[in-house]
């Protein structure tokens, strides 16, 4: 009996037809999938929020103005952005002429 | 393309190798479920489907010690005993001697008499005679020491000898 036993133990599980078992696990795995990607977005998009409002937002723009408006009174600086704008056009000159 | 490519793939967040991971593995695993829930097909299939999300979640996890089908029955087991614990605490135990639907002279086939003894000696005997597990990967599957698991597949086999012989 023990022969018996060890082979009938030993005989494969019946085999288990898929009948759309596999989609729709793949289905759910990719929902999942989607909500944990829209979960980061709306972690990010928090974290982005509160960031935001905690910068001194006006302070920072004001320093960004100054520091514009004070590059443009440099003379050098004056220099060095009409030589870029000269340079730029020259070589779209060189591009564009015709054959 | 082999197991391997399609585990790194699906780590990587490939639903489509996953696919192909699930339709691998898909009638091993139900099979295994249904026989530790004595053919409730619908919570073996659930169970099923529970357990393929959880590696779905964890196959970055998956460090390829034993093959993939072990670890797969290993999540199968531990979300089994979740289940058993909580609403079928009648699946984990051995069913009395006589029950209401068998006399005690009845002969019983292989899986009535299965159903019969502890979800341990089932789930031992099932992973290393019908899936073909050595002692250790079963040890390592249901978390037992292995000294535990032969001596569930020595008890199971003890009562199924007798099951199936009926009485003398």
């Amino acid at each position: 009996m023990t022969d018996n036993l060890d082979t009938l133990l030993s005989q494969p599980l019946p085999s288990v037809a898929d009948d759309g078992f596999s989609a729709a696990v793949a289905r759910r795995a990719l929902a999942l999938n989607e909500r944990h990607k829209l979960l980061d977005q709306l972690v990010l998009l928090a974290v982005a929020g509160v960031v935001l409002a905690a910068l001194p937002l006006a302070s920072i723009s004001a320093a960004i103005e100054t520091v514009t408006l004070s590059l443009g009174d440099l003379l050098p600086v004056a220099v060095a952005f009409g030589a870029l704008m000269l340079t730029a056009s020259f070589t779209r000159l060189v591009v564009d002429r015709p054959e | 393309m082999n197991e391997s490519d399609l585990i790194a793939r699906a780590a990587g967040g490939d639903t489509a190798a996953f696919g192909v991971l699930v339709r691998q593995n898909q009638s091993q695993l139900r099979g295994f479920l249904r026989r530790l829930t004595c053919a409730d097909h619908a919570l073996a299939d659930d169970l099923a489907q529970e357990t393929f999300l959880e590696a779905w979640r964890k196959i970055s996890q998956y460090r390829g010690e034993g093959s993939f089908a072990g670890w797969l029955s290993r999540i199968a087991w531990s979300r089994f005993l979740m289940e058993a614990r909580k609403r079928k605490p009648e699946l984990m135990e051995d069913l009395p001697e006589q029950s209401a639907e068998t006399s005690p002279d009845t002969k019983l086939d292989l899986e009535a008499a299965m159903s019969r003894i502890s979800a341990s000696e089932r789930a031992a005997l099932t992973l290393c005679f019908a899936l073909g597990h050595s002692n250790e990967e079963a040890a390592a599957i249901l978390e037992m020491p292995l000294g535990t698991v032969k001596s569930h597949i020595l008890r199971g086999r003890e009562k199924l000898r007798a099951l199936l012989e009926g009485p003398p």
